[in-house]
Protein backbone atom coordinates (compact mmCIF):
# COMPACT_ATOMS: atom_id res chain seq x y z
CA UNK A 1 0.00 0.00 0.00
CA UNK A 2 1.33 3.43 -1.21
CA UNK A 3 -0.20 5.44 1.49
CA UNK A 4 -0.42 9.21 2.53
CA UNK A 5 2.11 8.64 5.01
CA UNK A 6 4.71 7.07 2.52
CA UNK A 7 3.84 9.75 0.32
CA UNK A 8 5.14 12.36 3.09
CA UNK A 9 8.25 10.52 3.72
CA UNK A 10 9.19 10.14 0.35
CA UNK A 11 8.24 14.32 -0.62
CA UNK A 12 10.57 14.86 2.90
CA UNK A 13 13.51 12.43 1.94
CA UNK A 14 13.95 14.71 -1.26
CA UNK A 15 13.34 18.01 0.35
CA UNK A 16 15.41 19.92 3.19
CA UNK A 17 14.94 19.90 6.44
CA UNK A 18 13.06 23.41 6.62
CA UNK A 19 11.18 22.60 3.68
CA UNK A 20 9.81 19.36 5.22
CA UNK A 21 6.12 19.13 5.27
CA UNK A 22 3.26 17.66 7.39
CA UNK A 23 0.27 16.63 5.39
CA UNK A 24 -3.20 16.30 7.21
CA UNK A 25 -5.29 13.27 6.49
CA UNK A 26 -8.30 16.02 5.86
CA UNK A 27 -10.79 15.04 3.24
CA UNK A 28 -13.85 17.30 2.75
CA UNK A 29 -15.66 15.40 5.03
CA UNK A 30 -14.01 15.28 8.09
CA UNK A 31 -13.45 19.25 7.17
CA UNK A 32 -17.33 19.60 7.75
CA UNK A 33 -18.11 17.37 10.37
CA UNK A 34 -15.69 19.36 12.40
CA UNK A 35 -17.03 22.62 11.11
CA UNK A 36 -20.83 21.20 12.21
CA UNK A 37 -19.52 19.81 15.54
CA UNK A 38 -17.81 23.32 16.60
CA UNK A 39 -20.18 25.99 14.84
CA UNK A 40 -23.68 26.55 16.50
CA UNK A 41 -25.07 28.18 13.38
CA UNK A 42 -23.88 25.64 11.01
CA UNK A 43 -25.87 22.61 13.40
CA UNK A 44 -28.89 24.88 12.87
CA UNK A 45 -28.27 25.19 8.74
CA UNK A 46 -27.60 21.17 8.89
CA UNK A 47 -30.96 20.33 10.84
CA UNK A 48 -33.28 22.63 8.43
CA UNK A 49 -30.85 21.18 5.28
CA UNK A 50 -31.99 17.63 7.28
CA UNK A 51 -35.81 18.94 8.08
CA UNK A 52 -36.65 20.15 4.05
CA UNK A 53 -34.64 17.01 2.81
CA UNK A 54 -36.75 14.75 5.12
CA UNK A 55 -40.00 16.72 3.85
CA UNK A 56 -39.55 17.21 0.35
CA UNK A 57 -37.33 14.73 -0.84
CA UNK A 58 -39.51 11.47 0.70
CA UNK A 59 -42.67 13.35 -1.43
CA UNK A 60 -40.32 13.68 -4.23
CA UNK A 61 -40.22 9.91 -3.74
CA UNK A 62 -43.94 9.09 -3.32
CA UNK A 63 -44.47 11.76 -6.24
CA UNK A 64 -42.32 9.10 -8.75
CA UNK A 65 -43.99 6.47 -6.92
CA UNK A 66 -47.23 6.86 -7.57
CA UNK A 67 -47.02 8.56 -10.47
CA UNK A 68 -48.92 11.87 -9.56
CA UNK A 69 -48.20 15.39 -8.89
CA UNK A 70 -49.74 16.14 -5.42
CA UNK A 71 -49.12 12.57 -3.70
CA UNK A 72 -50.25 13.99 -0.35
CA UNK A 73 -52.63 16.03 0.23
CA UNK A 74 -54.67 17.35 3.08
CA UNK A 75 -58.28 17.06 3.48
CA UNK A 76 -60.06 20.52 3.70
CA UNK A 77 -63.58 19.79 3.61
CA UNK A 78 -66.23 18.46 5.38
CA UNK A 79 -68.08 16.65 2.48
CA UNK A 80 -66.42 13.51 2.64
CA UNK A 81 -67.27 12.55 6.31
CA UNK A 82 -67.23 10.06 7.95
CA UNK A 83 -64.77 8.32 5.54
CA UNK A 84 -62.68 11.61 5.35
CA UNK A 85 -62.06 13.71 8.03
CA UNK A 86 -61.20 17.54 7.72
CA UNK A 87 -57.09 17.71 8.85
CA UNK A 88 -56.82 13.85 7.60
CA UNK A 89 -53.36 13.55 5.13
CA UNK A 90 -54.48 11.90 2.27
CA UNK A 91 -52.52 9.71 0.21
CA UNK A 92 -52.91 9.81 -3.70
CA UNK A 93 -51.89 7.51 -6.58
CA UNK A 94 -52.21 8.93 -9.93
CA UNK A 95 -54.45 6.72 -12.01
CA UNK A 96 -55.64 6.39 -16.08
CA UNK A 97 -59.47 7.47 -16.04
CA UNK A 98 -59.98 4.12 -18.04
CA UNK A 99 -59.36 2.12 -14.45
CA UNK A 100 -61.55 4.07 -12.33
CA UNK A 101 -64.55 2.27 -11.11
CA UNK A 102 -68.10 3.61 -9.70
CA UNK A 103 -67.24 3.51 -6.06
CA UNK A 104 -63.79 4.93 -5.97
CA UNK A 105 -62.78 7.91 -4.28
CA UNK A 106 -60.83 10.71 -6.42
CA UNK A 107 -59.12 13.46 -6.80
CA UNK A 108 -59.67 16.05 -9.70
CA UNK A 109 -59.47 19.31 -10.26
CA UNK A 110 -62.76 21.25 -9.71
CA UNK A 111 -64.46 22.15 -13.24
CA UNK A 112 -64.93 25.74 -12.46
CA UNK A 113 -61.33 26.36 -10.46
CA UNK A 114 -58.46 24.71 -12.03
CA UNK A 115 -56.18 25.19 -9.13
CA UNK A 116 -58.77 23.85 -6.51
CA UNK A 117 -58.88 19.67 -5.68
CA UNK A 118 -61.91 18.70 -4.64
CA UNK A 119 -62.08 14.53 -3.04
CA UNK A 120 -65.23 13.00 -4.06
CA UNK A 121 -66.07 9.22 -4.54
CA UNK A 122 -67.23 8.27 -8.30
CA UNK A 123 -71.04 7.45 -8.31
CA UNK A 124 -71.59 7.27 -12.49
CA UNK A 125 -69.05 7.19 -14.81
CA UNK A 126 -70.32 8.64 -19.07
CA UNK A 127 -68.87 7.05 -21.69
CA UNK A 128 -68.93 9.28 -24.48
CA UNK A 129 -66.62 7.94 -27.35
CA UNK A 130 -63.51 8.70 -26.42
CA UNK A 131 -64.35 10.63 -23.86
CA UNK A 132 -64.89 9.89 -20.55
CA UNK A 133 -67.17 11.71 -17.70
CA UNK A 134 -67.18 11.14 -13.60
CA UNK A 135 -70.34 11.92 -12.16
CA UNK A 136 -69.17 12.80 -7.85
CA UNK A 137 -70.79 12.99 -5.00
CA UNK A 138 -69.23 14.00 -1.99
CA UNK A 139 -70.42 11.08 0.38
CA UNK A 140 -71.34 13.98 3.27
CA UNK A 141 -73.35 15.74 0.94
CA UNK A 142 -77.35 15.27 0.56
CA UNK A 143 -77.07 14.89 -3.25
CA UNK A 144 -74.91 14.71 -6.30
CA UNK A 145 -72.42 17.46 -7.05
CA UNK A 146 -74.66 19.12 -10.44
CA UNK A 147 -71.35 18.85 -12.64
CA UNK A 148 -69.40 16.15 -14.79
CA UNK A 149 -65.71 16.04 -14.62
CA UNK A 150 -63.85 15.22 -17.36
CA UNK A 151 -60.98 12.54 -16.99
CA UNK A 152 -58.76 15.23 -17.62
CA UNK A 153 -59.34 16.98 -14.36
CA UNK A 154 -58.56 13.65 -12.95
CA UNK A 155 -55.70 13.79 -10.09
CA UNK A 156 -55.41 10.49 -8.98
CA UNK A 157 -57.42 8.26 -6.28
CA UNK A 158 -57.20 7.89 -2.53
CA UNK A 159 -54.86 4.98 -1.37
CA UNK A 160 -54.69 5.62 2.45
CA UNK A 161 -54.76 7.96 5.21
CA UNK A 162 -53.42 9.31 8.44
CA UNK A 163 -56.19 10.68 10.91
CA UNK A 164 -55.70 14.38 11.90
CA UNK A 165 -52.20 14.77 11.43
CA UNK A 166 -52.78 17.54 9.00
CA UNK A 167 -54.67 19.46 11.36
CA UNK A 168 -50.95 20.55 12.23
CA UNK A 169 -50.32 21.47 8.38
CA UNK A 170 -53.12 23.46 7.66
CA UNK A 171 -52.61 25.24 11.08
CA UNK A 172 -48.88 26.01 9.92
CA UNK A 173 -50.35 27.22 6.41
CA UNK A 174 -51.16 30.20 8.04
CA UNK A 175 -49.59 33.51 9.42
CA UNK A 176 -49.60 31.82 13.05
CA UNK A 177 -47.86 29.02 11.56
CA UNK A 178 -45.38 31.01 9.96
CA UNK A 179 -44.74 32.89 13.05
CA UNK A 180 -44.81 30.00 15.37
CA UNK A 181 -41.34 28.24 12.97
CA UNK A 182 -40.28 31.30 12.85
CA UNK A 183 -40.13 32.05 16.91
CA UNK A 184 -38.59 28.39 16.79
CA UNK A 185 -35.67 28.59 14.41
CA UNK A 186 -35.06 31.85 16.44
CA UNK A 187 -35.25 30.13 20.05
CA UNK A 188 -32.62 27.33 18.49
CA UNK A 189 -30.20 30.07 17.37
CA UNK A 190 -30.37 32.07 20.76
CA UNK A 191 -30.09 28.52 22.74
CA UNK A 192 -26.80 27.67 20.32
CA UNK A 193 -25.65 30.95 20.72
CA UNK A 194 -25.83 30.97 24.79
CA UNK A 195 -24.24 27.97 25.10
CA UNK A 196 -21.29 28.90 22.78
CA UNK A 197 -20.41 31.98 24.84
CA UNK A 198 -20.89 30.04 27.88
CA UNK A 199 -18.14 27.70 26.69
CA UNK A 200 -15.90 30.77 25.58
CA UNK A 201 -16.56 32.55 29.05
CA UNK A 202 -16.18 29.09 30.72
CA UNK A 203 -12.52 28.34 28.92
CA UNK A 204 -11.37 32.14 29.30
CA UNK A 205 -11.50 32.08 33.12
CA UNK B 1 -74.83 39.73 15.79
CA UNK B 2 -74.32 36.78 14.23
CA UNK B 3 -71.56 36.53 16.77
CA UNK B 4 -74.28 35.90 19.37
CA UNK B 5 -75.87 33.05 17.57
CA UNK B 6 -74.81 29.16 18.74
CA UNK B 7 -72.08 28.29 15.61
CA UNK B 8 -74.23 24.81 14.87
CA UNK B 9 -76.98 27.19 13.94
CA UNK B 10 -75.06 29.63 12.14
CA UNK B 11 -74.16 26.88 9.94
CA UNK B 12 -77.40 25.53 9.56
CA UNK B 13 -79.13 28.50 8.76
CA UNK B 14 -76.08 29.55 6.15
CA UNK B 15 -75.99 26.08 4.60
CA UNK B 16 -80.18 26.03 4.30
CA UNK B 17 -79.60 28.50 2.48
CA UNK B 18 -76.69 28.91 0.53
CA UNK B 19 -78.17 29.56 -2.91
CA UNK B 20 -79.99 32.91 -1.80
CA UNK B 21 -76.63 33.88 0.44
CA UNK B 22 -74.42 32.99 -2.66
CA UNK B 23 -76.84 35.05 -4.73
CA UNK B 24 -76.87 38.03 -2.51
CA UNK B 25 -73.43 38.44 -2.85
CA UNK B 26 -72.96 38.01 -6.04
CA UNK B 27 -75.44 40.68 -6.50
CA UNK B 28 -73.12 43.32 -5.24
CA UNK B 29 -69.91 42.69 -7.49
CA UNK B 30 -69.06 39.55 -9.75
CA UNK B 31 -66.59 37.05 -7.49
CA UNK B 32 -64.87 33.54 -8.00
CA UNK B 33 -64.86 30.93 -5.87
CA UNK B 34 -62.67 31.43 -3.26
CA UNK B 35 -64.15 35.25 -2.85
CA UNK B 36 -67.27 34.12 -2.21
CA UNK B 37 -66.24 31.75 0.63
CA UNK B 38 -64.19 34.68 2.44
CA UNK B 39 -67.23 36.93 2.15
CA UNK B 40 -69.21 34.09 3.85
CA UNK B 41 -66.84 33.18 6.29
CA UNK B 42 -66.57 37.10 7.32
CA UNK B 43 -70.11 38.08 7.15
CA UNK B 44 -71.43 34.96 8.54
CA UNK B 45 -68.80 33.46 10.49
CA UNK B 46 -69.06 29.53 8.93
CA UNK B 47 -66.43 28.12 6.97
CA UNK B 48 -67.39 26.09 3.77
CA UNK B 49 -65.34 23.96 2.45
CA UNK B 50 -64.67 23.58 -1.74
CA UNK B 51 -66.86 20.16 -1.90
CA UNK B 52 -69.69 22.30 -1.19
CA UNK B 53 -69.26 25.25 -2.25
CA UNK B 54 -68.11 24.65 -6.07
CA UNK B 55 -70.42 22.16 -6.93
CA UNK B 56 -73.25 24.33 -5.53
CA UNK B 57 -71.86 27.24 -7.76
CA UNK B 58 -71.97 25.30 -10.75
CA UNK B 59 -75.10 24.36 -10.22
CA UNK B 60 -76.72 27.51 -9.61
CA UNK B 61 -74.81 28.16 -13.38
CA UNK B 62 -76.43 25.24 -15.00
CA UNK B 63 -79.86 26.65 -13.49
CA UNK B 64 -78.66 30.18 -15.12
CA UNK B 65 -79.12 31.70 -12.23
CA UNK B 66 -75.19 33.03 -12.51
CA UNK B 67 -73.07 33.53 -14.85
CA UNK B 68 -69.46 32.08 -15.11
CA UNK B 69 -66.35 33.42 -17.54
CA UNK B 70 -63.20 31.89 -17.53
CA UNK B 71 -60.68 34.39 -15.83
CA UNK B 72 -58.06 32.84 -18.70
CA UNK B 73 -57.57 30.05 -20.94
CA UNK B 74 -60.55 27.77 -20.77
CA UNK B 75 -60.33 25.05 -18.12
CA UNK B 76 -57.12 26.45 -16.98
CA UNK B 77 -57.84 29.05 -14.31
CA UNK B 78 -60.98 29.89 -12.17
CA UNK B 79 -64.26 31.17 -13.02
CA UNK B 80 -66.00 34.60 -12.23
CA UNK B 81 -69.39 34.46 -11.31
CA UNK B 82 -72.14 37.56 -12.01
CA UNK B 83 -75.64 37.06 -11.29
CA UNK B 84 -78.47 36.81 -14.04
CA UNK B 85 -82.12 38.14 -15.06
CA UNK B 86 -83.31 35.13 -13.57
CA UNK B 87 -80.84 34.85 -10.56
CA UNK B 88 -81.89 38.49 -9.12
CA UNK B 89 -85.85 37.22 -9.52
CA UNK B 90 -85.30 34.35 -7.41
CA UNK B 91 -83.21 35.87 -4.86
CA UNK B 92 -85.85 38.07 -4.59
CA UNK B 93 -88.45 35.67 -4.41
CA UNK B 94 -86.49 33.26 -2.00
CA UNK B 95 -85.71 36.52 0.63
CA UNK B 96 -89.60 37.63 0.19
CA UNK B 97 -90.51 34.01 0.89
CA UNK B 98 -88.02 33.91 3.71
CA UNK B 99 -88.86 37.19 5.27
CA UNK B 100 -92.29 36.11 5.16
CA UNK B 101 -91.83 32.86 6.86
CA UNK B 102 -90.06 34.32 9.77
CA UNK B 103 -92.48 37.05 10.09
CA UNK B 104 -95.44 34.29 10.46
CA UNK B 105 -93.58 32.74 13.17
CA UNK B 106 -93.20 35.85 15.04
CA UNK B 107 -97.37 36.27 14.63
CA UNK B 108 -97.67 32.89 15.91
CA UNK B 109 -95.33 33.09 19.12
CA UNK B 110 -97.05 37.13 19.81
CA UNK B 111 -100.44 35.02 19.26
CA UNK B 112 -99.48 32.10 21.22
CA UNK B 113 -97.75 35.13 23.97
CA UNK B 114 -101.36 37.00 24.37
CA UNK B 115 -103.83 33.97 24.68
CA UNK B 116 -101.51 33.31 28.15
Amino acid sequence: MYGLTDFESNINALLTPKRRIKLEKQDPLSKATRLIRKNPTARVILIIIVLFAATYGSVEILRIGLRTESPLMVVSSESMVPTLNVGDIILVRGIDAHEVTVGTIIIFRSPNNFDMPIVHRVIQIDNEGNAIFFRTKGDHNPGPDGWRVPAENLMGMYVAKIPYVGLLSLQLRGPLGITLIVLLVALIIAIEYNESKGAAKRTSK
Amino acid sequence: MIRNIDKDWRERVVKNNLDLIILRLLSSKPRWGYEVNIAIRDKFRVYLSAGTLYPLLHSLEEEGHIQGEWESEKGRGRRIYKITETGISFLEAGEKATLELARLMQSEASETKSLE
